[in-house]
């Protein structure tokens, strides 16, 4: 019996946004530390190449001979939709299908097998899907607080997708979907950002915890000093910690194709509001093969040591899991 | 697998990520008016197109506030007024690109430090919650040179 893991690790170099944006790290230095983090690479387009939505070649030789140097695996495109790009108003679905296709070619040539959508595409997706099949491309929405996976945009999502039953279309799970609490440091913003005192900032966390609406939260916050700072700041709250069980990714689980490994803080080698033991035992327990991107979403530290202590956490929950179930149907090849 | 040494981060940013981004106040004119320029830069994560910066203001030491109609940016060596670029779908700032703010004055600036604050309102595309615009402030201590507000008199 191997114990070799079975869980393919990555990284986004989202989660390198504050390292790269203050001109510390180049993108080359950010290929050096993915080859340390498990080798898989994710990148966001508008974030990491110029000319996006289209991908220069430049970008595309310089991209493929750096990955190969490296030892890197392409794993995931970030596209955007960009439904709101206009003040006054949002993309026609023609604009939505022009402003797509050339992002799709652009991951192709750059070697991604996988791109993960927006969900503001969803009513174009059966227009773009001939040319992600004939790239060879598999697009993925991603479940991302508050499309949670039971709510009324996220089940339109799944039933969408489940309908269509494309092997190039299927979802992306971000971890954030799978919160227990609201990360420490985003609560105590709501003292500077919204004017709240203990009595408040526990009353809104009571809210989340009990699974309150969006409209509940702003009902709440109508009760506040300042109602639309309020509102701003929760948003991020109601935006970012979903209230998925990681069980409910079973009957979905084929469609899954790639998952976003969210993650705010590690503390004492756990994340303290993500359900990540939950997550990878039921990644384990469906057989999941694909890859995990870590994405590191926290207050700006040194995210390779971040990253690599996000991942420490995976293998050692994978290394429970597999104490207790033996690798099973996890083992994968 | 190839080996590389990780890269780790030194504890101070190499640059500010704020709008207000340069530490200098540099002299100019922009279309006959006379004014001073100031290094900005896009307080995202990602390039947006110019569509997507709905509104700016600055105010230099306390002053009245200087508004979108009357600043301009210059990106890539073309200069608009920030009134005009809602329209710019596809003209992008990259997200690690310098540009320059040109602040008009009615009276020359003295020589040495002024304390500006500004902000920028960034509509964010794509925002799962809708439509939103989010407002990044920034307040920092710019150097006009004495020669600088020589040239600006």
């Amino acid at each position: 019996m191997t114990t070799a893991p079975s869980l393919q690790l990555g990284v986004t170099f989202h989660s390198f946004t504050a390292e790269w944006t203050s001109y510390v790290w180049s993108f080359e230095d950010m290929m050096a530390n993915a080859a340390q983090l498990g080798g898989g690479v994710e990148i966001v387009g508008p974030a990491h190449h110029r000319g996006f939505p289209r991908v220069p070649e430049e970008f595309v030789a310089a991209f493929r001979s750096s990955a190969e140097r490296h030892g890197l695996t392409p794993t995931s495109y970030g596209s955007y939709a960009d439904e709101f790009i206009l003040f006054d108003r949002g993309q026609t679905a023609d604009e939505l299908v022009e402003y797509t296709i050339p992002q799709l070619h652009g991951a192709a040539a750059l070697g991604f097998p996988v791109v993960r959508l927006q969900h503001n595409v969803a009513e174009v997706v059966e227009r773009i899907l001939p040319t992600a099949e004939r790239l060879g491309l598999r697009m993925g929405y991603e479940l991302h607080a508050p499309l949670d996976i039971g709510s009324e945009r996220g089940s339109f999502l799944i039933e969408q997708v489940q309908r269509i039953d494309s092997p190039y279309l299927g979802i992306i799970p971000d971890a954030g979907i799978f919160a227990r609490s609201i990360r420490a440091d985003l609560l105590e913003e709501g003292r500077h950002a919204a004017g709240l005192n203990d009595a408040q900032l526990q009353q809104i966390s009571a809210l989340w915890e009990c699974e309150g609406s969006r409209a509940d939260m702003e009902a709440l916050a109508q009760t506040f000093p300042d109602p639309e700072r309020a509102i701003d700041w929760a948003l991020h709250i109601w935006g970012s910690h979903g209230h998925s069980d990681p069980a409910d990714l079973g009957p979905i689980f084929r469609h899954v194709i790639h998952v976003h490994g969210k993650f705010y803080s590690i503390v004492d080698g756990d994340e303290p509001n993500l359900r990540y033991r939950d997550l990878v035992w039921a990644l384990l327990d469906n057989g999941y093969t694909g890859w995990i991107s870590s994405e590191y979403e926290g207050e700006p530290t040194d995210s390779f040591q971040v990253v690599a202590a996000q991942q420490a956490m995976i293998r050692r929950y994978e290394a429970e899991y597999v104490a207790e179930h033996g690798l099973g149907s996890a083992t994968g090849a | 697998m190839a080996a590389s040494d990780p890269v780790s981060a030194p504890r101070m940013p190499a640059a500010s990520t704020d709008l207000l981004h340069g530490r200098e106040l540099v002299p100019g004119a922009d279309g006959g008016r006379a004014g001073v320029w100031a290094e900005v830069r896009l307080p995202s994560y990602r390039s947006l197109p110019l569509s997507c910066v709905v509104d700016v203001e600055v105010r230099i030491d306390g002053g009245a506030p200087i508004t979108s109609e009357a600043l301009a940016l210059r990106l890539d060596g073309v200069t608009r007024r920030i009134a005009e670029l809602r329209p710019l779908r596809d003209v992008v700032w990259w997200v690690l690109d310098v540009a320059e703010l040109f602040i008009p004055l009615e009276h020359p600036l003295a020589a040495g430090e002024h304390e500006l604050s500004a902000w920028v309102d960034l509509l964010t595309p794509y925002a799962t919650v809708g439509r939103s615009v989010h407002r990044h402030a920034s307040v920092a201590t710019l150097r006009l040179a004495e020669a600088g507000a020589e040239a600006a008199r």
